[in-house]
């Protein structure tokens, strides 16, 4: 059984499709579960409304909003990290964790207990077994961020079968509505995130062209910025109390409402209690406007970055539709339409569409959705570091996925045996603007002079956004491989520590994992002789070559088992098949007099 | 083609496939968009790994390669210059680097002026001047699609359209450059 799960910043949901229409498990207090966790006892965590309950009491032992710290290193923490009322380790490496009494916990742990709420929660209401999920995640998030969403799913004993971006499943909400047709701009401002894509909907076809954001920009922030704004008055009233981590809970829920109250008259009160002493002051919607006026502004630049990326004129687009809680909001709403020129829609509720479209995907995945089909893209552009730090880009953002592209490099140095790749995500010229995701060595180059080796660099990536990258020495076969692991500070024995620590399914989840892995090598091999063949063609008599085309058959049969033990068997029989190849092969480049350009740097 | 959909038979893909092959169209310089779109969600309806998701592995594993170049495919042959810079690479004809010749006295005519601190009102001829030998460039387009069609030695043609887009590519920068300067007067 596959679900579909909205897993947001502030709030999170599951949902699946049933008699072709979506429906929404209910928690508590109805299908909006609070993103909170409460774990004043570390062995037995409360999520949703009543951790949310017991926020106030208990603010240091209390984690929200972990979504905005998920696949992040200490370098990128959101601005106002430090003014929340949970302690932040920061002191190993660069990994986040929530501090909670002698404990300290990631932010993927916290998303996976409120992960396991959920399925508990559909569980119980479908009296069987929930083991798949879609899970939706901001359309801007990065490799890590994804990565670290899945591993988190991980941890809850959910299979991820694919992450979704939140924009792009609210737009299948509204095409399974039949709602909406032609180019629709989404407008998706949660809690913590913002996303603008635009989409090409045509007969079930829901093509994403390009997609655009900012990944620290939310309702979250607009709460922080109110309270900031009335932070004189607050101390002023309450004197050192407000230094109070509940003192500031209290007021950022008073926010909270506030912002509720403002979206339906021009002026509301804020009403805030501390330790018996309320505090209240009118507040007017221009003057929450003032307040606001920087954050609305950064709206902007996402969507006619977009439009552009789109290739597309305002004017053009369809449809807006508004999706996330804070689209609630006037002043955002107004915004939305000055941008496109016209009303934006959001027939559906903007809290519950995301989740409502996961599981749309979720049945597509099951193979029950006829003909609808969603075509996503990667949000930015991956590429690999060159000579001078410059980053030259092998996959350009908005490209539709799964990917793949390569780019040939060579060596720099007289007789260099290796390269070191280092992978990077983002837009920028320079490697120390843009994340860095992964880094491996291609080792074993045949010493050649510099500029003879030929190395292929290729990525690809899957139809979640995840990113493999493959190393290949074309004039002799040697490779390297690496499916991209979160860099976002836990390394490989870190990441295995926590999937042992999670009770539920850690063998099956190592397992699968291994899996992967032999596959991923299984597939760098079948292409790295195939490659061989093609350029070796002359150098190999027929018995020879057939010889290497019955063990590629062969490995090529076994991939698709779940035996990996065999996998490796037939990748390693493949290998020694083509070995005498491969030495030819380089016997005939060291020959070869072609020197090609100097450099670990770019063929254009 | 990927094979039959309907009996849930999906051959492996080639391993290199030709993007012109892929969409069933003939190598050509300029291609139709709409066309172009409707062939390649046909063909994504056919190959996108997520109709297979629920069906055996090889299958899936088929699909994510057939994916992975149709959407390359796709990518290529709807941008013209991809496109051009496709064929010129398959006809083995050599990409143009640098300043083109011709572009080569006007180009450091330019950076002298971008250096000047009040060379600005010159700018705006020069803007224009630029402006229409693009035009002239881009009107000469479809001459060389035309020969391109015609042509025995593809390769001679391809020749010209590396020199076109090279031309292009530069007066477009020179333009970017100027725009740039403009905003920061």
């Amino acid at each position: 059984m596959i679900v579909g799960i909205d897993l947001g910043t502030t709030n999170s949901l599951v949902a699946k499709i049933e008699k072709g229409k979506p429906r929404l498990f209910n928690g508590e207090t109805g299908a909006l579960v609070p993103s909170v966790v409460c774990l004043k006892d570390p062995e037995n965590p409360i999520v949703g409304y009543r951790a949310k309950q017991l926020r106030l009491g208990h603010p240091d032992k209390t984690i929200y909003s972990a979504k905005r710290f998920i696949g992040k290193g200490k370098g990128d923490l959101p601005l106002d990290a430090q003014s929340l009322p949970f302690d932040l380790s920061l002191s190993d490496s660069h990994v986040v964790r929530f501090k909670v009494g002698e404990r300290a916990f990631t932010p993927v742990e916290i998303s996976a207990m409120v992960l396991r709420e959920l399925k508990a929660i559909a569980e119980k209401q479908l009296g069987s077994t929930v083991d798949k999920a879609v899970v939706t995640v901001p359309a801007y998030f990065n490799d890590a961020q994804r990565q670290a969403t899945k591993l988190a799913g991980e941890l809850a004993g959910l299979e991820v079968v694919r992450i979704v971006n939140e924009p792009t499943a609210a737009c299948l909400a509204y095409g399974l509505e039949k709602k909406t047709m032609g180019l629709v701009a989404v407008f998706d401002l949660g809690g913590g995130t913002f996303d603008i894509s635009i989409l090409r909907v045509t007969d079930g076809v829901f093509e994403v062209l390009a997609t655009n954001g900012d990944t620290s920009l939310g309702g979250d922030d607009f709460d922080q910025a109110i309270v900031s704004a009335l932070e004189p008055e607050l101390a002023q009233f309450w004197g050192s109390e407000w230094n109070r981590k509940g003192a500031k809970i209290a007021a950022i829920e008073a926010a909270e409402s506030l912002k509720k109250d403002l979206s339906g008259s021009e002026s509301a009160e804020f009403r805030c209690e501390w330790n018996g002493a309320p505090f209240s002051r009118t507040v007017t919607v221009s003057q929450l406007e003032s307040w606001l006026l920087p954050l609305l502004k950064r709206l902007e630049q996402p969507c006619l970055n977009c439009l552009q990326d789109a290739n597309l004129k305002p004017k053009q687009i369809t449809d807006v539709i508004l999706v996330g809680g804070s689209t609630r909001m006037p002043l955002v709403r107004k915004r939305v339409q000055d941008l496109f020129g016209r009303e934006p829609i959001c027939t559906l509720n903007p809290d519950e569409v995301v989740a409502m479209g996961a599981a749309v995907q979720a049945n597509i995945l099951s193979g029950q959705m006829g003909e609808m089909l969603l075509l996503d893209v990667i949000p930015l552009s991956l590429g690999i570091e060159t000579m001078g730090g410059v980053v030259s880009k092998i996959i350009h953002r908005n490209s539709t996925i799964p990917v793949s592209a390569s780019q040939t490099f060579t060596t720099y140095v007289e007789g260099q045996t290796s390269v070191d790749i280092h992978v990077l995500q983002g837009e920028r010229e320079m490697v120390q603007d843009n994340r860095s995701l992964a880094r491996f060595k291609l080792q074993g180059i045949p010493p050649l002079p510099a500029g003879l080796p030929k190395i292929e660099v290729e990525c690809v990536v899957d139809a979640n956004g995840i990113l493999s990258v493959r190393a290949l020495e074309l004039r002799t076969g040697t490779k390297a491989s690496v499916v991209v692991n979160p860099t976002f500070g836990l390394n490989d024995e870190q990441v295995e520590q926590m999937l042992l620590d999670s009770f539920e399914n850690a063998e099956k989840d190592f397992e699968a994992r291994f899996l992967v892995e032999a596959r991923t090598e299984a597939e760098l091999v079948i292409r790295a002789t195939r490659k061989s063949l093609l350029k070796g063609a002359h150098l190999v008599d027929a018995e020879e070559s057939a010889q290497i085309q019955r063990h590629l058959v062969e490995l090529g049969d076994v991939m698709n088992l779940s035996d990996r033990k065999e996998i490796k068997i037939r990748t390693a029989a493949l290998e020694a098949a083509t070995e005498g190849l491969a030495r030819k092969l380089l016997d005939s480049a060291v020959k070869e007099a072609l020197v090609e350009k100097q450099l670990a740097g770019t063929e254009p | 083609m990927p094979g039959c959909e309907g009996c849930g038979i999906l051959v492996d893909s080639p391993f290199e496939p030709d993007f012109f092959q892929l969409f069933g169209l003939p190598e050509s310089l300029e291609i139709s968009p709409e066309p172009l779109r409707e062939t390649f969600y046909a063909l994504s309806r056919m190959t996108h790994p997520d109709r297979y998701s629920h069906k055996e592995a090889v299958l899936l594993l088929r699909a994510s390669r057939w994916s992975q170049h149709l959407n390359a495919a796709y990518q290529t042959l709807r941008d013209r210059a991809k496109r051009a810079a496709y064929l010129i690479k398959r006809y083995d004809v050599k990409a143009r680097e640098g300043v083109p010749l011709e572009l080569a006295e006007t180009y450091f005519d330019l950076q002298d002026l971008l250096a000047e601190p009040d060379g600005f009102s010159k700018l705006q001829g020069f803007h224009q001047d630029l402006l229409g030998r693009l035009q002239k460039l881009e009107n000469s387009w479809p001459t060389l699609v035309e020969a391109f069609e015609g042509a025995e030695a593809k390769k001679a043609v391809l020749e010209k359209v590396a020199d076109h887009l090279a031309l292009e590519r530069f007066l477009m920068s020179m333009l970017a450059d100027i725009e740039s300067k403009k905003g920061t007067p």
